[in-house]
């Protein structure tokens, strides 16, 4: 039978106390029973794990896309900004060409 | 009678160059005091600076993280534990996820890209305004029109009563004129972009907050550890129960170390980006704040009165006379 979500959430809730339980343990006694708890979920914890971050992973997928939307605009703007020099860059070209033109033409 | 004639032309033109010059000026100082002020200009720099700074913090992190437990996983067949032997029955580990774990790159690719994008969107406000280079390519091109303007033959110009000052002038007031135009159109901008995207930047920054702090349950920073923790629990328990097998304990030592290593070098790892994301949903409130409430400081002021006397000194230069 596949994992449900709440049970992944469920086994990562628990594999999270046994860890703190495990750093304020003093004795040998307490670290074997907190091992002992840990073995009977190790064959559950990759399949939780894998589940849990896969679910959370959703959140950040649509909140970058929708960031990724507004830096669109702010991109747009930036090349608008940049699009008036090269306008009048563009202007100065055209004008040299014409400047040309009439040079040609004058010396005829 | 042609002296009265001639008068009334004089003040005629008068008045419409006084008038042009007058409206000149008066859509310069318009455009100017609706520029980006110091406060949102300092506001915007330090936002995308650390927006910026922050995602390749994380994007890296991510990258660390994965090939930390992509080693733990595959130290993990090694270590003789039920657990191990039920999964190796269950044949998880003839596929890549069983190497990689719950970070296979498929699993977190919503983190990366969501870092990429946090990164993209503070890299492309730092962008807009930076007044420096845009200003700078605006004078260049202005520069070239101009110069384009005066190589016309001398003939020609004079045909068209048109002196080399006057295009100098033209140049002066286009400068001026687009200098303000663009710090107009980067305040239109921040006032567009800024109140739409900080919602989505703050939840995100909160994400990446909590996504790091080791003190949580079910997130990245706590699979990490889970899995060092795993390791490290079912390599002691392992050394633990065959006391007297060297070779097994040359074996196993090194993968009790590792997981050790990292499971105390974790916190270290995440609290730093923990407290950087926590920066950064405050510095996108401070940003949002300054957009959709400029306080026009000293500094502004004396910007704003430099750059409206060199449009006024311009247009002076040019069609006042």
């Amino acid at each position: 039978m596949a994992m449900t979500r709440e049970q992944a959430f469920c086994i990562g809730q628990t594999t999270h106390k046994l860890r703190l339980l495990d750093q304020k343990a003093q004795t040998e006694d307490d670290h074997n029973k907190i091992q002992a708890q840990m073995d009977r979920l190790r064959p559950y914890i990759a399949e939780a794990a894998t589940i849990v971050i896969r679910e959370t992973d959703a959140d950040f997928a649509q909140l970058g896309n929708a960031l990724s939307a507004q830096t669109k605009d702010l991109d747009d703007a930036i090349a608008g900004i940049k699009e008036i020099a090269a306008g009048i860059a563009n202007a100065a070209q055209v004008i040299n060409g014409l400047v040309a033109v009439l040079g040609a033409v004058a010396k005829l | 009678m042609a002296g009265k004639q001639v008068a009334d032309l004089h003040r005629r033109r008068a008045v419409r160059v006084a008038g042009r010059s007058a409206g000149l000026v008066a859509t310069l100082v318009l455009l100017a005091s609706c520029g980006v002020t110091g406060d949102q200009a300092k506001a915007v720099t330090e936002f995308g600076s650390s927006a910026s700074t922050l995602a390749s913090g994380i994007k890296a992190t991510y990258a660390q993280a994965a090939d930390d437990v992509a080693q733990l996983y595959s130290e993990q067949f090694v270590i003789p534990t039920p657990g191990i032997a039920a999964r190796v029955h269950a044949g998880q580990f003839a596929t890549t996820e069983s190497f990689y774990g719950p970070f296979l790159p498929q699993n977190i690719q919503g983190r990366t890209k969501a870092a990429a994008a946090l990164g993209a969107y503070g890299t492309a406000l730092t962008t807009l305004i930076d007044a420096k280079t845009q200003n700078a390519d605006f004078s260049a091109a202005v520069t070239k029109l101009t110069g384009a303007l005066k190589s016309i033959p001398a003939t020609t110009l004079t045909e068209a009563g048109i002196t080399t000052k006057q295009i100098d002038g033209v140049g002066s007031v286009l400068v001026a004129l687009g200098e303000a135009y663009l710090d107009w159109k980067r305040r239109q901008t921040l006032e567009a972009v800024v109140p739409a995207a900080s919602p989505v930047v703050g939840k995100l920054c909160a994400l990446f907050a909590s996504d790091f702090d080791p003190a949580k349950a079910n997130n990245f920073a706590d699979k990490y550890l889970e899995a060092a923790f795993d390791n490290a629990g079912g390599a002691r328990r392992a050394l633990e129960q065959s006391p007297g097998n060297l070779e097994s304990r040359a074996v196993l030592m090194p993968i009790y170390r590792h997981a050790r290593l990292l499971l105390d070098r974790g916190p270290t790892l995440f609290k730093p980006l923990q407290n950087a994301a926590d920066d950064c949903v405050k510095s996108n409130a401070a940003l949002a704040a300054a957009i959709a409430d400029p306080k026009v400081s000293f500094d502004d002021i004396a910007a704003f009165v430099k750059q409206a006397d060199a449009a006024y000194t311009a247009v002076q230069a040019t069609i006042g006379k």
